[in-house]
This record gives C-alpha cells, sequence and structure tokens, in this order.
C-alpha cells in the first residue's frame, strides 16, 4: 500500500512537470520583442551602447535621411539616443579574434516619441505655417494599364507620399478640380503635364507647394527564374509661391526581380514612390526651413 | 493480478492528472482561422489567424441573429473589439492546431465564449456609439460615401460597410453620417470613372454641418485557392478630404482575405481591409481635426475669387485691404484671367464659412456674391464679384 501512494504521487508528481515544461515551452514560442541588433566595443558596456545606437540610426533612417548636418532632426536624435530605448535584451556575449566585444540581442524601442520628437523638430525647421500643405500629382504610366488600374496605382503612390510628408508635418491636399482631369493628361509628355499643373495652379492659387511627376512602368520581361519589372521615376517639386521654382527634381531608375508576375509590378512602383517621396519630402523640409 | 490493478489504477490516475486542466468544458466550441503569411512575417500571420478565430467564437456564441444593417455593423465592431481583448469574453481552453500552410497560417482553437458577456459588451458599445454622436462633444462631422466593385467588375453600394464605417468613426468621437443624396448618388452614379470626385460637390451641396467627406471603394482584385482553402485579394482606396478645405488622408492598400469558401474569404478581406482603414484614418483626422480647430479657433483656409475686376489698378488695392479689414492673411494671389483675381486666404476670425464671406462684403467696397455654381468640384470657394 505504502508502495502504491509512493507511485501516484511520484506520477503525479510527473504529470505537473509535464504540465509546468509544456507551458514554459508555449511562452518560448511566443514572438521574442525588439530589434535584432548587435554591437561591438572595447567593454560590454559599450558594445551594448554600440548596439543602441545603430538600432536608433536604422529606425531613424526609415523615416527620416540620414543627414550629416549636426543641426538636422536626424543628428539631434541620434544625439539623444538613449531616450528612446525601452529595453534591451542581450542574447549573446563574446569576444572577437581582435579581443572586441561583441554583443548580440535584441532592442525594444520607444517608437512613437522617437516618432514624436522627429515631427517636433521638423515642425521648429518649417519657417513658414502656411505653406505646410503640398499637392501631390504623380502620375502612374503603364504599359497598357486601364484607366481604372492606373488609379489605382495613383491612389498607391499618394499614399506612399502622403506618409512620407505626414512624417515630416507636412499635409497633403487633394484639388480634385485637377486630379478630375488627369486622365486628360495621359497622352501629355512630362513637361507637357508639368504645363499642365501650372496652368492650373494658377487657377487654383490654394495649391502653393506642388509635387509633379510620373513613374513609368515597362513591360515586365520573363527568363527562367521569373520576371523582372523595370521603371523610369521623374519627380519635380514646385514652389508655386515663386513662381514656380524647382525645389528638387528627382530622376532615377529602378529593377526588380521576383517569380510572381503580378506582385512584380506593385511591388516596384511602391518601391519607386516610396525611394522618391524620401528625397522629395527631405528636400522640401531643407528648403521651407531656409526660405 | 494485484500488480495489473495497480498499475491500472495509476495509469488511470496519471492520464486524469495530466488532462485534469485541459479538458474543454461542455458548452466549449472548437474556431478556426486562416490569415496570409505577407512579406514572410509568420508572427503577425498567426496574430491574425487567431483574431479571425476569435471573432468566429463571438460569431458562434451569440449566434447571428441580427437583422438591420446597422445591428450587422454594431456586430463586427463588437467582433473588432473582443478579438482584440478576448480576456473574459472569449477564452481559449486548448490550441489543437497551429501550422503553416504553404503562403496560410492556420489555426484551430478549443475556445470557451461567454454570450451573456458578449450581449452586455454588445449593449455598452451600441449605448457608447449613441453617447458619442451628441453634438455637444463630437469632434467632427464626416459624410461616408464608399462604393465596391466586385470580381466581374460591377460596382455597388452596400450599407452594412458604410454603417460598419460609421460606427467605427464614431466610436473615437468622430460624429459620421450617411446622407440620403449622397448615397443616391452613389447608387445611380458608382461606375462613372469620376464618382469619388462628384460625390464631394454633391456632398458639399447637401451638408448640414459636416466639414469632412469618407470616399473610397473597396475593389475584388483576385481570388484562388491555396492549399485547400480560398485566399481573396482586394483593394481598399479611401481619402478622407476636407470639404471646406482640400487637406486629404489617404488609405490606399492591398488587403487578403482567407476562408473555406470564396465568398467569405472576400468578406474577409473587404472586413480587414476596412477595419485597417478606418483605424488609420480616424487616427490621422483627430490630428487634421485638432489643426482645423487650433486653441479653440477655427482655422479657415480657403480661397476667394473675386470677377469682374475691369479696373486692376483700383480694385485690386480695394480688395487687398478689405481682406486685411475682414482679418485674412493673404498666403497667395493668381490672376487666372484678365478680369478675374483668386485669392488663398487663412483666418481664424470666423467660425463657418458664412460669416467670413459676410465679412468680405461689408468690407470690400462695391463687391457682392458672385455666382459660383453649387456642383463645383474641389474645396469650398468663395465666389466675389463687382
Amino acid at each position: 500500500m505504502k508502495n502504491l501512494f509512493g507511485k501516484i504521487f511520484a506520477v503525479t508528481i510527473l504529470a505537473l512537470l509535464v504540465q509546468i515544461f509544456s507551458s514554459a515551452v508555449a511562452l518560448a514560442k511566443d514572438p521574442p520583442r525588439g530589434i535584432p541588433s548587435g554591437g561591438k566595443g572595447t567593454t560590454e558596456v559599450a558594445a551594448i551602447e554600440d548596439m543602441k545606437l545603430s538600432t536608433i540610426k536604422r529606425v531613424l533612417a526609415q523615416i527620416t535621411e540620414r543627414n550629416e548636418d549636426e543641426n538636422s532632426p536626424y543628428q539631434q536624435l541620434v544625439k539623444r539616443y538613449r531616450e528612446f530605448i525601452a529595453q534591451v535584451h542581450v542574447d549573446k556575449k563574446s569576444k572577437n579574434s581582435s579581443g572586441a566585444f561583441v554583443v548580440t540581442g535584441r532592442i525594444e524601442i520607444k517608437y512613437t516619441e522617437l516618432q514624436a520628437e522627429l515631427g517636433k523638430l521638423v515642425k521648429a525647421a518649417h519657417a513658414n505655417d502656411e505653406t505646410r500643405e503640398v499637392y501631390v500629382f504623380v502620375r502612374f504610366v503603364g504599359n497598357g494599364a486601364s484607366e481604372e488600374q492606373i488609379q489605382t496605382a495613383e491612389s498607391v503612390i499618394l499614399q506612399r507620399y502622403m506618409t512620407r510628408l505626414k512624417e515630416n508635418k507636412f499635409n497633403v491636399a487633394n484639388a480634385d478640380e485637377v486630379v478630375g482631369e488627369l486622365n486628360q493628361t495621359r497622352l501629355m509628355n512630362f513637361d507637357g503635364f508639368v504645363e499642365f499643373v501650372k496652368k492650373k495652379s494658377a487657377e487654383n492659387p490654394a495649391i502653393c507647394t506642388a509635387i509633379v511627376g510620373e513613374i513609368i512602368m515597362a513591360k515586365e520581361e520573363e527568363d527562367a527564374d521569373g520576371f523582372t519589372a523595370s521603371c523610369e521615376i521623374n519627380i519635380r517639386a514646385l514652389d508655386c509661391l515663386n513662381n514656380f521654382k524647382v525645389i528638387d527634381n528627382y530622376e532615377g531608375s529602378d529593377i526588380l526581380r521576383m517569380k510572381d508576375l503580378n506582385r512584380v509590378g506593385r511591388f516596384l512602383f511602391e518601391k519607386a514612390a516610396v525611394t522618391s517621396s524620401k528625397s522629395i519630402t527631405d528636400a522640401l523640409v531643407k528648403y521651407w526651413s531656409n526660405n | 493480478m494485484k500488480n495489473f490493478l495497480t498499475k491500472f489504477f495509476v495509469l488511470t490516475f496519471a492520464v486524469c492528472a495530466f488532462f485534469v486542466g485541459t479538458i474543454s468544458p461542455a458548452e466549449a466550441v472548437i474556431v478556426k482561422g486562416y490569415a496570409p503569411i505577407v512579406n514572410g512575417d509568420i508572427d503577425g500571420a498567426k496574430k491574425e489567424a487567431r483574431k479571425q478565430a476569435m471573432r468566429e467564437a463571438v460569431e458562434a456564441a451569440v449566434g447571428v441573429h441580427v437583422q438591420s444593417t446597422t445591428e450587422v455593423a454594431n456586430f463586427m465592431v463588437v467582433k473588432d473589439e473582443i478579438s482584440l481583448k478576448s480576456d473574459g469574453y472569449v477564452n481559449i481552453n486548448r490550441v489543437i492546431k497551429e501550422e503553416v500552410r504553404g503562403e496560410i497560417f492556420y489555426v484551430e482553437l478549443d475556445v470557451e465564449a461567454s454570450a451573456q458577456r458578449i450581449r452586455e459588451f454588445a449593449q455598452d458599445l451600441k449605448s457608447q456609439l449613441d453617447a458619442n454622436v451628441n453634438d455637444s462633444n463630437s469632434r467632427g462631422g464626416i459624410m461616408v460615401a464608399v462604393t465596391q466593385k466586385n470580381l466581374s467588375g460591377t460596382y455597388n453600394y452596400t450599407p452594412e460597410f458604410s454603417d460598419y464605417i460609421n460606427a467605427k468613426l464614431k466610436q473615437v468621437g468622430l460624429r459620421a453620417v450617411t446622407n440620403d443624396n449622397v448615397v443616391n448618388y452613389l447608387i445611380n452614379n458608382y461606375s462613372a470613372p469620376d464618382v469619388r470626385i462628384r460625390a464631394r460637390a454633391i456632398a458639399n451641396q447637401f451638408r448640414e454641418e459636416e466639414n469632412a467627406l469618407l470616399r473610397g471603394v473597396l475593389s475584388e482584385e483576385s481570388v484562388r485557392k491555396v492549399n485547400g482553402v480560398y485566399e481573396a485579394t482586394v483593394h481598399a482606396s479611401f481619402e478622407l478630404i476636407g470639404l471646406d478645405s482640400s487637406e486629404v488622408d489617404v488609405f490606399s492598400k492591398f488587403v487578403k482575405g482567407v476562408a473555406s469558401t470564396q465568398s467569405e474569404a472576400i468578406f474577409n478581406a473587404k472586413e480587414t481591409a476596412t477595419r485597417e482603414a478606418i483605424d488609420s484614418l480616424a487616427k490621422q483626422a483627430l490630428e487634421t481635426v485638432q489643426r482645423e480647430t487650433r486653441g479653440g479657433y477655427t482655422n479657415i483656409k480657403t480661397t476667394v475669387i473675386v470677377s469682374n475686376v475691369t479696373n486692376y489698378q483700383a480694385q485690386y488695392p480695394a480688395i487687398k485691404a478689405g481682406l486685411a479689414n475682414a482679418k485674412c492673411k493673404v498666403i497667395r494671389m493668381t490672376r487666372p484671367n484678365p478680369t478675374t483675381l483668386s485669392f488663398f486666404v487663412s483666418t481664424d476670425a470666423y467660425s463657418v464659412i458664412g460669416e467670413l464671406v459676410q465679412a468680405l462684403i461689408d468690407s470690400i467696397p462695391g463687391i457682392q456674391q458672385g455666382s459660383g455654381s453649387a456642383g463645383d468640384l474641389g474645396a469650398t470657394k468663395i465666389q466675389l464679384m463687382f
């Protein structure tokens, strides 16, 4: 009988241990928090600081332009990187062959605070409150795309520009009286399109700053490994208050390879919109802070 | 024999001890959830699949006895909220299955949902929405004009989705309204290429106290069968645009939905797209509203068009002085034709455009209200003439 109770006790303990182990495994399966990162330095502390700094730099690079100017919002926030660190999780510590401490792990950051601080600095850099509305007229020129597909692509482009502009405290505006006539500009070349927007801007004085441009998609090319899409980007930012002075001119081309024909074109023009919007917005910030 | 009985007893006890915490209660239900894995984000897909399963659990618990479109819409909001904060409403007894099936994440959960608590939550939500539309505490008025396009390219207008949008906007204190004139215009002209642009003109014509329009289209892009389930892609293109100003908040995204039937997959994609769109736009709208009513003042930025300017040398200075007297700051002036001057102005001295119009008529000698057509596209423009 004593033996039986001993066995029951042992099995119960075993069952409980199995349950605790299962819970621990389930917990371990939860995704780790924070941004994967790493750093190195002469001491372990220095390596962790390096990890924090590089994480903030990486995040900042996604929302604003890397800038060497000490007074730029980027550099000011880089200097204050410690304020935006929420938590550090170090997974591995080691020394490399040259004797430096190397750490890897994850950094949790205070993204909302970082974004808000960036917004404040950029807003302070805006000399003139009235010029913060930006009208975006970036058209999509697709190979054989229908008017409906073009309008869908243009709404995606507008969204990408809006995101970038709003991060930099500009307001995005939309002139229906011009957008409603964009279908009449499909056959115009780029210069003709720019002239059309300038003419419309004269009729509508609310358009103080205009981003005019186009993303021209070439037909996708197929090979054994998938599809290649390419595009040309031509964007111009105009100061309509100052005789349509060109604030920035972005010209470039891009290429993307994917296996999925349906996605390659969409990804490429979104990528083009993101890249060009970053450059144009940074130029606007710089321009309005000096004018 | 004694040894056999002992072993049998021990084994039975051990099995009972192991499963005591995991046996499902009688009222528990098994729910399934699917989510597409976008850009390799398995954690995100797992989260979405669980949320979808939770939504199914809410439906299973209270049943779909709702009738009116408003009830359907409110129930969609209830599902949104509970899938985010399931504690106490839906509890997971056991994760039966969680796996990656190609590009889809699949979960199967054994859950227990409290129908009573969910019903109470739905009732509270209804009261909250009713309280939020109280004129005294609402933050802004928004008209909603959203159409849908199906796979065959046919457009339609579905009141459930409009009501769902209204309910989501009301949740954050934005006063969302459906205007019959705008809705009728959408129904009769949904396939016109510029229907969204014209809808703004109609909204402007028939507005009461609204200051913005939410216009958009949910387009079914494609449906395919993947690993035994259907995956639908929907493009949501929404704009929240001012009626007086041209400030715009945009949401444009391709969103996927997965389910065991084609129609459910499309519905899930539309529901997810709408939810994401409104969450994003409502947040942006709050900022815009704050900007437009900065420090308790209404910031009016508008265009004043003055026609019949036949003596530029004498009339231009008079207009400039009149604008200054009416506390308007001129941001930009253009001359679209020899007898017309257009001014883009800002002022915070008035609460509505009508007051500004009267002030301008009082301040500029010889001026009267002009003849702008009510159906004009774009933002509100003040038309004056000599």
